[in-house]
């Protein structure tokens, strides 16, 4: 290879180029013209992220409101001493109702008709 | 470098041009813009494995630079080369990945021709194409850019400097340092 600026243009000009990997041409295909259609638009996916974005705001925004409430309930001593009271009462009043058997009232009317 | 260009015009002379075939691929022709990338696929690889030496790496570019040329269609003007634009996309992607690669490699990219042997002294017993490619390989990547659009474009300096976006006095400046780079390695590797 004689070395002058011509030898150098020649073997540049005479260089083949590499091969490209043989399927490098049904894979760009396979990424430009072939490539399915996206299941949803663009204008789809902003509207439904946008809808998706408002409900997860709402159930923030009334999960802390919920909490917020039972938190200053269940400071308040005046109020849970009265809501224990009142536990307290059904309890006790279900003792004398829930306690009764079903079938009592019935055997015993069965009872004063046949003595 | 100008037989190559003809071989090149004749072997295209049969074929619809490039901006018919654009505007047939923005009509939905399919077929119109596989013909582009038939056309284009081999030197558009070409470029990228001379940017980034490495196989696998140019064929990622090469994808990237179709796909990215096919999403943007639209933005191509009319009378513009196709082999500008598309050469430019794939010159830009290997520049994308050569920064990712100074960013999270400590590998230096070769920023001057390796003085060492290695590559040059396996060259020797290879054939002169073979030793040329080597000899491209060990250049500065400024350099090897400039004559990798050499050898694809011929002399059209214009579109080198399109492609770089560099002002067409660097692409000559470039391009006489890397063939003055290149009668050195190879010189070197004749010895």
């Amino acid at each position: 290879m004689k070395l002058d600026d011509d030898a150098i243009e020649r073997a540049l000009a005479a260089l083949p180029l590499e091969e490209p990997p043989p399927d490098l041409h049904a894979s760009i295909l396979a990424a430009t013209v072939y490539r399915p259609a996206p299941l949803f638009s663009v204008a789809e996916v902003v509207a439904g992220a946008s809808v998706a974005a408002a409900l997860v705001w709402i159930a923030i925004v009334m999960a802390t409101q919920i909490a917020g409430t039972l938190a200053a309930a269940l400071s308040n001593l005046q109020l849970l001493a009265w809501v224990g009271t009142g536990i307290a009462i059904a309890t006790w009043l279900n003792l004398f109702t829930i306690s009764q058997p079903a079938y009592a009232v019935p055997q015993r009317a069965k009872g004063r008709v046949k003595p | 470098m100008a037989a190559l260009a003809q071989r090149t015009d004749a072997a295209l002379s049969a074929e619809p041009e490039d901006g018919t075939l654009v505007s047939a691929a923005l009509r939905g022709d399919s077929e119109a813009f596989a013909t582009l990338v038939r056309r284009y696929e081999r030197p558009v690889y070409h470029i990228a494995l001379r940017t980034l030496k490495d196989a696998e790496e140019a064929r990622d570019v090469a994808q990237e630079a179709f796909f990215k040329a096919y999403r943007s269609l639209r933005t191509f003007r009319a009378g513009a080369k196709f082999s500008t634009w598309i050469y430019s996309i794939a010159y830009h992607a290997c520049c994308d990945r050569l920064n990712r690669r100074k960013r999270f490699s400590d590998d230096a990219l070769p920023e001057s021709a390796d003085p060492g042997p290695g590559p040059e002294v396996t060259a020797i017993a290879l054939e002169e194409a073979q030793r040329l490619r080597d000899a491209i390989a060990l250049l500065p990547e400024k350099y090897r850019i400039v004559i990798t659009l050499y050898h694809l474009q011929g002399r059209q300096y214009d579109e080198i400097a399109a492609v770089l976006g560099l002002p067409m006095g660097t692409v000559k400046t470039h391009l006489f340092r890397a063939k003055e780079l290149l009668r050195r390695l190879l010189g070197r590797s004749m010895q």
